[in-house]
């Protein structure tokens, strides 16, 4: 009888607090609590350079301030940087929405101070979208739903969104913290298009520009343009008026061209990297004689010396940016070269799928340290600070691209149910969801493919950044659906109808 | 006491002979003997302005008098640092620096050794015990020095002297009077030089007046040196070059880039039996150093591991590197001279192109046998007579870039074989490489491998591209496995036959019972 008596004062309690806080708002007030604490109460977190900064940095005014910068590569975050005050002569170097957010940030940071740049600033206009987006995100998954479901929802947003191995790339130049944010926003405008949220206008706005600016966010996002404007051909037919059709048509085109240029405006040095990788730490790599295989590129076979090695490599044979090499190597292969021979050889591809799995579940490179030098911590000390989730990840999760199968697999059968539904009731708009969570399968493969094609196994923990991300979105829309009986049937028949 | 004494001395020696016998002997081959010193302090770099690398180039000049260098701008120059040096070189760049009261100066009125001053407008007491007399100031004229000639270089001050027993190098003729004056001036220590500018004629117009500076008595000698070669090279191109060079009787050498990983490979043992292949036609080789990455990392590689691998790898095969070639800035780097030079006293100091350093110093360190590199191209703009080559004061390498067509490589042979200038063979001097296991080294033409004297005939071999790249992994039970495999698929077709019957069956039976 107790029990039953907390049960009903639990149920009224929650009934008194859904009148003022609703799980989405709630989940959000506390990503933002803990995320501002984390981030800019000391000792601050974010991210140490692993030699990428320089890239963004002085293409968007900015400099390396601080003398001892060179002490603080991949151990310390470090928060200040200068503000060129006088012309830049260095062009644009990156292409990336990342570009975008920084000069919007130092535009910020000179109302303040003209001269230094604090990331914190960028950081901050971060956590504003970042919560605007959790809020999304979680009324996507809990609007309608019965309290009691929707805060339990709400509690493991909170779980995942304020994980510190996501939010402390906020504090830094990498473009991981604009992946995130914006695949947030894709997923839940979507989402919120299916549930008939928000006007389908507003909701197409933000799932178009989220989608821009997270293929622009990198250049490895180039298929994620490609993919949402095949998968978004749904949306096409969710309304019949002309003018709505045309505007999604439209947009969908220019996402795709998005990608496409995405690819093709990639920088030289950029290329080079990982053209290294995807030949030394790729093909070569897993390849039974790579003398063979690099005749079948059309390569030198004295080539193969470079197997296994790497660009960091401290000292070298050659100049990995050398005309010989650029010549020779280089000019031999591409994208495309390397994804017709993994096509043709299986096995090593199956291996390379292997070991790519092995860093996917992974969200923070443990290369990167995340305190500032003067905390005193030692050189490459990760914050521990609410980072339950990402840990319990990188533990718990099997490593093996098997299992990204059979997540894949039972993910997308748990939806198909509700898609055929939608689809024998001819209900287009509830056909939307299933493909909504293939997109985001679809963008985490690619991310997995393209690190693989695109730079072998190196660095592949901060390139499959994309695979992880879409993996926790995708996992936590299914276990917020179980948790609100929404897997099964169609509730927006139900809405509709009511 | 006399007897507690005595076990002090008996248990020193045995502590000097256990850490000796426990402790890895570090080899180095580049023992320190007694080189010269000279200390060089600079107003400024020139960075920007047409002085801009003059101490570099002044600094590899004095690298090929075997010359150990202590280099210094005027404003880190500490006081008192000057009485530690019976040579100095003062190089002053801008004309408007002022002579304020600083340390340098001060040290530099009670300086007696010798001193060489490179600039403008050189101090009264050199004016004085050179006897300069200022001729004009501005001027366009043409520099000649020995066999070389450079037109219509703009000249700030041209300097002259009627003292007796100065020694003059060099002339500037003025163009537009028919005037000559000397490019450099020395009387016993003193010597003045109105200017040098890297990569152009001044540069090696200063080597003369500096081998009489230093009192190197050595006669100069060319060495033909071919760099950018890779494993990855047109290794035939290699062989034919060499042929070539073989018949036409010219020595040369080959600076080679190292390998550090899959030494074992089949491409590694083309690349060193094409080394093998230079070696007998009288070519030289040479161990490049390695390219340093600008890139940020974190991987923990040993250079001096990695060298000594490299080196030991040719050994075996019978291949000996008898020096080094590497920028200039390397001499200048704790890390890199003990980990990367350290098995050499030979070395080729290249014209620096991109400086990475680990742990710079302003001290280099000398070499037994340091040759000064010059670029072909460089080496031909100012030759004034083709026939007559007389040899620059110091030892010189003429370095040309390893062509990748056979087209250029025939313009190329046909080149040097019309050329008289006479290469000499690197191998007729005495150099020694060392490393843990190997000791290299050449005696009067031959080679040296452990002491052993090396015949160095070889003819090309074709490598075969046989070879495990992957060990397979122990398999147990694979008989086992492979059956089971087997009847599990049979097992499962099985099933899905009898499924697929049962499927028929029930939707008959569906059929039969809902749609009559």
């Amino acid at each position: 009888m107790p029990k039953a008596q907390w049960l009903k004062g639990f149920g009224s309690r929650v009934a008194l607090l859904s009148r003022y806080v609703s799980p989405s708002l709630l989940a959000a007030s506390l990503v933002l609590i803990i995320t501002v604490f984390a981030l800019f109460v000391p000792p601050y977190i974010g991210m140490a350079d692993n030699g990428d900064y320089f890239r963004v940095l002085y293409s968007n005014g900015l400099y390396f301030n601080n003398p001892e910068y060179d002490s603080l590569y991949l151990g310390y975050f470090n928060k200040a940087f200068g503000i060129f005050q006088y012309y830049n002569e260095n062009g644009a170097t990156l292409t990336s929405s990342q570009s975008l957010l920084i000069r919007l940030s130092v535009w910020v940071n000179q109302w303040f101070d003209k001269q230094v740049f604090d990331i914190r600033v960028q950081g901050a206009l971060l956590v504003l979208l970042y919560t605007v987006g959790v809020y999304l995100f979680v009324e996507a998954l809990t609007w309608k739903v019965k309290p009691k479901y929707g805060y339990w929802v709400a509690v493991l947003a909170v779980f995942l969104f304020a994980d510190t191995a996501y939010t402390a790339y906020f504090n830094s130049f990498f473009s991981e913290s604009m992946v995130w944010i914006m695949l947030i926003y894709l997923f839940a405008s979507g989402l919120l298009l299916y549930r008939k949220r928000y006007p389908d206008y507003m909701m197409m706005i933000v799932f178009f520009i989220s989608g821009l600016l997270l293929t622009t966010s990198k250049q490895q996002n180039a298929p994620v343009g490609i993919i949402v404007a095949v998968i978004g051909i749904i949306f096409i037919f969710v309304r019949k008026q002309r003018i709505y059709r045309t505007f999604v048509a439209s947009s969908l085109v220019l996402l795709m061209l998005t990608g496409i240029a995405t690819y093709v405006l990639i920088p030289k040095e950029f290329v080079n990297i990982n053209k290294y990788h995807a030949m030394t730490r790729g093909v070569l790599m897993q390849s039974e004689d790579p003398e063979e295989t690099l005749k079948s590129f059309g390569i030198d076979k004295q080539y193969a010396i470079l197997n296994g090695s790497i660009y960091y490599e401290p000292y070298t044979t050659v100049d990995v940016n050398s005309q010989i090499l650029e010549n020779n190597f280089y000019n031999h292969y591409g994208f495309a070269s390397i994804l017709a021979y993994y096509v043709s050889h299986p096995d090593q591809a199956g291996k390379m799928m292997d070991l790519a799995a092995k860093n996917a579940f992974t969200i923070r490179p443990s290369a990167m340290g995340n305190y500032e030098k003067s905390v005193g911590k030692p050189f490459g000390a990760q914050s521990m600070f609410f980072s339950g989730y990402s840990e319990l990840k990188k533990a718990l999760a099997p490593k093996t691209f098997g299992f990204i199968i059979i997540w894949m697999l039972v993910v997308a059968g748990l939806y198909t149910a509700q898609f055929a539904a939608a689809v024998k009731a001819k209900h287009v708009r509830g056909m939307v969801r299933l493909p909504l969570i293939l997109m985001l399968m679809l963008m985490g493969l690619s991310g997995i493919l393209v690190s693989i094609i695109g730079a072998g196994d190196a660095d592949l923990s901060k390139h499959e950044f994309l695979f992880t991300a879409a993996f926790d979105l995708v996992t936590f829309t299914a276990v917020a659906d179980a948790i609100c009986r929404n897997l099964w049937h169609d509730q927006l028949a139900e809405y509709e109808s009511a | 006491m006399r007897r507690n004494h005595r076990w002090g001395v008996v248990l020193v020696v045995l502590l000097l002979l256990v850490t000796s016998a426990v402790l890895p002997a570090q080899v180095r081959a580049a023992a320190p003997s007694s080189f010269s010193s000279v200390l060089v302090v600079y107003d400024s770099l020139g960075m920007g302005m047409k002085q801009e690398g003059n101490v570099e180039a002044l600094k590899r000049l004095l690298a090929a008098f075997h010359v150990q260098v202590t280099a210094e701008s005027l404003d880190s120059y500490t006081a008192g640092s000057l009485s530690q040096y019976s040579k100095l070189i003062e190089v002053r760049n801008r004309s408007d620096f002022l002579d304020d009261n600083n340390d340098f100066l001060k040290d530099k009125q009670s300086y007696t050794g010798d001193f060489l001053y490179i600039g403008e407008k050189p101090g009264e007491k050199l004016v004085q015990s050179l006897g300069l007399q200022l001729q004009s100031e501005q001027k366009v004229a043409d520099l000649q020095i020995g066999t070389f000639a450079q037109r219509s270089i703009s000249v700030p001050y041209l300097y002259d002297s009627k003292q007796p027993g100065v020694k003059k190098y060099g002339e500037l003729k003025v163009q537009a009077a028919d005037l000559s004056y000397p490019y450099g001036i020395r009387k016993g220590a003193n010597a003045y030089v109105p200017f040098m500018e890297k990569d152009t004629l001044s540069e090696l117009a200063l080597s003369y007046v500096l081998k009489d500076w230093l009192q190197e008595n050595q006669e100069g000698h060319y060495f033909l040196v071919f760099k950018e070669i890779y494993p990855f090279s047109d290794l035939g191109l290699l062989e034919k070059m060499s042929d070539e060079l073989f018949e036409a009787g010219i020595p040369f050498m080959v600076s080679v880039h190292p390998v550090y990983s899959n030494t074992d490979y089949p491409a590694m043992k083309r690349y060193i039996n094409t080394l093998k292949y230079i070696q007998s036609r009288n070519g030289t080789i040479l161990v490049e150093a390695p390219v340093v990455a600008s890139t940020i990392q974190d991987l923990d590689r040993s250079l001096y591991q990695q060298t000594e691998h490299f080196i030991d790898a040719l050994a075996q095969e019978g291949v000996v590197p008898l020096g080094m070639g590497a920028q200039m800035y390397w001499s200048y780097d704790e890390h890199y001279v003990s980990e990367g030079m350290a098995f050499f006293d030979s070395v080729i100091l290249f014209p620096d192109t991109r400086q990475i350093y680990k742990a710079k110093r302003n001290r280099s360190t000398a070499f037994a046998s340091s040759l000064y590199s010059l670029d072909s191209a460089f080496f031909q703009r100012y030759l004034t007579d083709d026939r007559h080559i007389a040899s620059l004061p110091m030892d010189t390498a003429v370095t040309f870039d390893f062509v990748q067509k056979e087209s250029e490589l025939e313009g190329l042979i046909e080149g040097l074989k019309k050329s008289w200038i006479a290469f000499e063979d690197y191998k007729s001097e005495a150099h020694h490489v060392k490393t843990k296991i190997n000791e290299l080294g050449s005696d009067r033409g031959s080679l040296v491998l452990n002491g052993v004297s090396l015949g160095i005939q070889a003819s090309h071999v074709e490598t075969s591209s046989k070879y495990v790249y992957k060990q397979q992994g122990k398999k147990s039970f694979e008989t086992w496995f492979t059956v089971q495999n087997q009847i599990f698929i049979v097992i499962i077709f099985i099933t899905l036959f009898v499924f697929g019957g049962f499927l028929i069956i029930g939707y008959r039976m569906y059929k039969r019972k809902f749609y009559k």
